[in-house]
């Protein structure tokens, strides 16, 4: 992957390739363009983000008991 | 009347002299705060500062006012010595300080108290790694603003090669065997990722994680289970998955042995030493505690009794030396008071843990590889907070601590951001509940399983910037501090 310097690069190309096979990235699970769609969808996160808000206010109040 | 005297104003000093100032105001009892620096400092946002995208003034505010608006005395200076007993001439304990501030640097005091709180954090134990650190060594940091600063610059320098043409070899983690705050690095190295892609240059670039866990997302607890598309899965595939969708390779077991300009020599659990080129490298120490020393009535010294080996302050943890297998969440302290002093509190990173959470590993050599127990943020706060209270009732007539804040029963929560932008930008939100495991009240996985979640997305994001406003607000005491969360 090249890049002219000054842009912002694209993500990075996962360099899952099984031509050296059983690499360290070979394993680990990828996200699809599916899952990264999500993570920066304004109208799923904004209902996680009131979710994981709640969370952490239940493990503070857990804390503090 | 009764003097407190606080050691340190970091996350959990700082909580411990709001509360305690808040709650006795107007009486006659009187607080002093001591701390070598004049600001303080939003530690976890030093991160931004390394990669440029915060200054110092973003991340640091002074003291002493905030201080007056409570009443309580601020003193610019560190702490030398405790002195239990009293002596030399004194009835009453009290602390020997050293002041820092410009008018009188070097001066020394005496401080008497009644009851006094160490929570003067972690000595950053550069030192322990040959050519480790900032400071004379060949490696950065991210631990203090201006250590982060410098982090900047030659990430800014290598950025400029980059431009040029040039490739670089970014080499992020923890530069011993025995570190902890393996957060603040797996932080760091997704914002350098994120400065590489925003410069256009990821490309040139090689970045490697290299740390003393057994495995990716131990982070010193042991590691963490978490739900994941319909698995209960372990914090090792959400820290490795995090890693190969950035294109970063990592070492664990891993204990760098020296460092030289531009080479990294480590040694790993299996007895391998290698060698791992670099041209930036940002480094965790290791901690200890920062050296305090203490003398009884009559001179001598008696710092083993109230301080562990390693520098941090004996509590009411149960230090008895056990098995992996038999370590229980009971082993660890709930009031923070001093057995032999019941007047002698510490918290935050301070304290003397009673043993690992992640399980001591050794290699052939018998080098330790394993992390010593993180103290975050919100545990340090919650600490804190439980000290302040025992301390405000005891000095209104109560026989003992009446508030408990075990790491047993008490939850972390880490924000790591891996991208800064309003609407592209994700954090990776990691919460643990409890901190140490509870085999009795969680029998597989020792956490509530509900309260113990990883998840990568902008609403981190979100989080970790407002966070960031939220903590500095409330330490500064703006209007109804007090109801925010700690
Ligand atoms: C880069 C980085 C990022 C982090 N990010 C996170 C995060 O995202 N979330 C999280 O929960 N935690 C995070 N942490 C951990 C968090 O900062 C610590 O848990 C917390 O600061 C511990 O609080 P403390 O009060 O024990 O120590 P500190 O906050 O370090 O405070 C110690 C205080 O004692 C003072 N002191 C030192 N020596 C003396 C002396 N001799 N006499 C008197 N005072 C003295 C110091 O000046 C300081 O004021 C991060 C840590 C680092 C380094």
């Amino acid at each position: 992957m090249t890049t002219e310097a000054g842009a912002p690069s694209e993500p990075p190309r996962v360099p899952v390739k099984n031509r050296e096979p059983y690499q360290q990235a070979y394993y680990p699970p990828v996200p699809t363009r599916f899952t990264r769609y999500f993570r920066t969808s304004l109208i799923w996160q904004f209902f996680r983000f009131w979710i994981i808000n709640f969370k952490i206010f239940k493990l503070l109040s857990n804390s503090q008991s | 009347m009764a003097r407190v005297v606080i050691l340190g104003a970091g996350i959990s000093g700082h909580t411990v002299a709001r509360y305690l100032g808040r709650w006795l105001k107007g009486s006659e009892h009187q607080i002093s705060v001591v701390s070598p620096k004049a600001m303080w400092n939003w530690i976890p946002s030093n991160i931004w500062v390394g990669v440029g995208e915060m200054t110092k003034k973003q991340v640091t505010f002074e003291l002493d006012p905030v201080y007056r608006k409570l009443g309580v005395d601020f003193r610019q200076a560190k702490a030398v010595s405790v002195h239990p007993d009293g002596g030399d001439g004194q009835a009453k304990p009290y602390v020997t300080i050293e002041y820092t501030d410009e008018s009188r640097a070097g001066q020394t005091d005496k401080l008497e108290y009644d009851y006094l709180v160490n929570a003067t954090g972690p000595k950053l134990n550069f030192g322990a790694t040959p050519g480790l650190g900032p400071e004379g060594g060949h490696t950065v940091s991210v631990c203090t603003p201006d250590h982060a600063i410098e982090a900047n610059e030659q990430l800014q320098e290598n950025i400029a090669a980059m431009k040029r043409g040039e490739t670089r070899n970014f080499v992020v983690g923890t530069g011993h065997g025995m570190c902890t705050c393996q957060g603040a690095a797996f932080e760091y190295i997704y914002n350098i990722d994120h400065a590489l892609r925003q410069n256009g240059v990821r490309d040139k670039a090689r970045i490697m994680w290299i740390s003393n866990e057994y495995e990716l997302g131990d982070f010193g607890m042991g590691g963490v289970h978490i739900q994941r598309g319909g698995y209960m899965t372990n914090g090792k595939v959400f820290a490795e998955s995090l890693m190969v969708e950035r294109n970063m390779e990592w070492i664990t077991r891993a204990h760098v042995t020296k460092v030289e300009p531009g080479k990294i020599h480590y040694e790993t659990l299996d007895g391998t030493e290698a060698e791992l080129d670099f041209d930036f490298a940002m480094l965790i120490p290791p901690f200890a505690g920062v050296g305090l020393k203490a003398y009884g009535q009559d001179g001598s010294d008696i710092t083993d009794k109230l301080f562990a080996a390693n520098g941090m302050m004996k509590v009411d943890a149960d230090y008895t030396p056990r098995p992996y297998e038999e370590w229980s969440k009971a082993d660890w302290p709930s009031t923070y008071q001093n057995p032999s002093y019941k007047n002698i509190f510490s918290v935050g990173i301070a304290f003397a843990p009673p043993h690992p959470i992640s399980k001591v590993m050794k290699s052939p050599k018998g080098t330790q590889i394993s992390p010593t127990p993180p103290r975050t943020g919100m545990p340090s706060a919650a600490m804190g907070r439980a000290v302040a209270a025992s301390i405000r009732d005891m000095v209104n007539g109560a026989p003992e601590p009446t508030h408990r804040a075990s790491m047993g029963e008490t939850g972390a929560a880490c924000v790591a951001s891996t991208g800064s932008d309003i609407f592209k930008g994700t954090a990776a939100t990691m919460t643990v509940y409890p901190v140490v495991p509870d085999y009795e009240k969680y029998p597989e996985y020792g956490r509530d399983m509900d309260l113990t979640f990883g998840e990568i997305g902008l609403a981190g994001h979100w989080m970790k910037y407002i966070l960031h406003h939220v903590f500095i607000y409330q330490a500064k005491l703006g209007p109804g501090w007090h109801l925010l969360p700690d």
